[in-house]
């Protein structure tokens, strides 16, 4: 199935490089609508004023981690149907877990390739 | 220090630069840092912390180095060190150190990590406090020799 490319995007991180590598692959993958935020609280402010099709978070942040806004946004009924991918660099089982348990859509460990996130994508909206 | 630690951030590091900048690169024989010095011109340190080891990651890159990962990174071509390439050390930084936390946690070491400072300049003397060897691995970028080193320093407790 292919990715809806008219979806727009948040895409989560304190640094802005990953933020721009995100960016470059989403624009790979033909999505072009993109909002960044620099943490979970920023990013916050953002979905309560703007509608999003998909956040794409880091997990380790500073303010607010990826794991707080993931519970927050699933907390909140005007938000918590969004689908949520949470990257990270470590990936271990239990933060897995816990992810699952919070209710991420998919996580993604970085680093990873155009098509690891398209493949995730297509998990998410498959 | 115990070798195990060793490995996996060999393994992660060149996991993130081949993965994150297409680039093929070899490490060196690891070697202890008798000094205090940065070996590089920009430097990213994380601090990691468990119930039984604490430690820093030290990761300094030659100006050649990081200029051709983050050029390949981001498909724009850097000729110097600005807070692009400064905000991309730490993200490389926060990849390499993540990689190797998840490798060590399955092999039951357990610790979190802080978020990475990047230092900007050579000779930048680091007073860390954990004791205890800073082990060296050298790497070099095989297309143009360009060098950088991943240094661990964790002591158990």
């Amino acid at each position: 199935m292919a990715i809806d490319t008219s979806m727009r995007v948040l895409v989560v991180d304190d640094f802005a490089t990953m933020r721009r590598i995100v960016k470059n692959l989403l624009k790979r993958l033909g999505i072009e609508d993109i909002e960044e935020a620099e943490d979970g609280l920023q990013a916050l402010q953002k979905l309560k004023s703007e509608k999003f099709d998909l956040i794409v978070s880091d997990w380790n942040m500073p303010n607010m981690t990826g794991i707080e806004l993931l519970q927050t946004v699933r907390n909140d009924p005007a938000m918590k149907t969004i689908p949520f991918l949470m990257v990270t660099a470590e990936a271990e089982k239990d933060n897995v877990f816990l992810a699952i348990k919070m209710g991420v859509s998919n996580y993604i460990v970085k680093p990873f390739t155009a098509d690891v996130l398209e493949e995730k994508l297509k998990k998410i909206f498959g | 220090m115990n070798v195990e630690y060793i490995n996996p951030f060999l393994t992660s590091t060149i996991n993130v630069v081949s993965t994150m900048a297409f680039m093929k690169i070899e490490a060196g024989t690891p070697h202890i840092n008798r000094g205090s010095a940065t070996t590089g011109i920009v430097t990213g340190v994380i601090g990691l912390a468990g119930s039984s080891v604490l430690g820093s990651v030290i990761i300094s890159f030659s100006k050649e180095a990081i200029l051709a990962i983050v050029s390949n990174m981001l498909g724009v071509e850097y000729d110097s060190v600005d807070d692009d390439v400064q905000d991309a050390v730490g993200e490389i930084t926060n990849m390499i150190v993540g990689g190797a936390k998840r490798i060590l946690s399955e092999k039951g070491f357990k610790f979190n990590l802080a978020i990475p400072t990047i230092i900007k300049g050579e000779d930048v003397s680091l007073n860390l406090k954990t004791r205890g060897p800073r082990v060296v691995i050298p790497f070099t970028i095989v297309d143009n020799s360009a060098t950088f080193t991943v240094e661990a320093c964790i002591e158990e407790h």
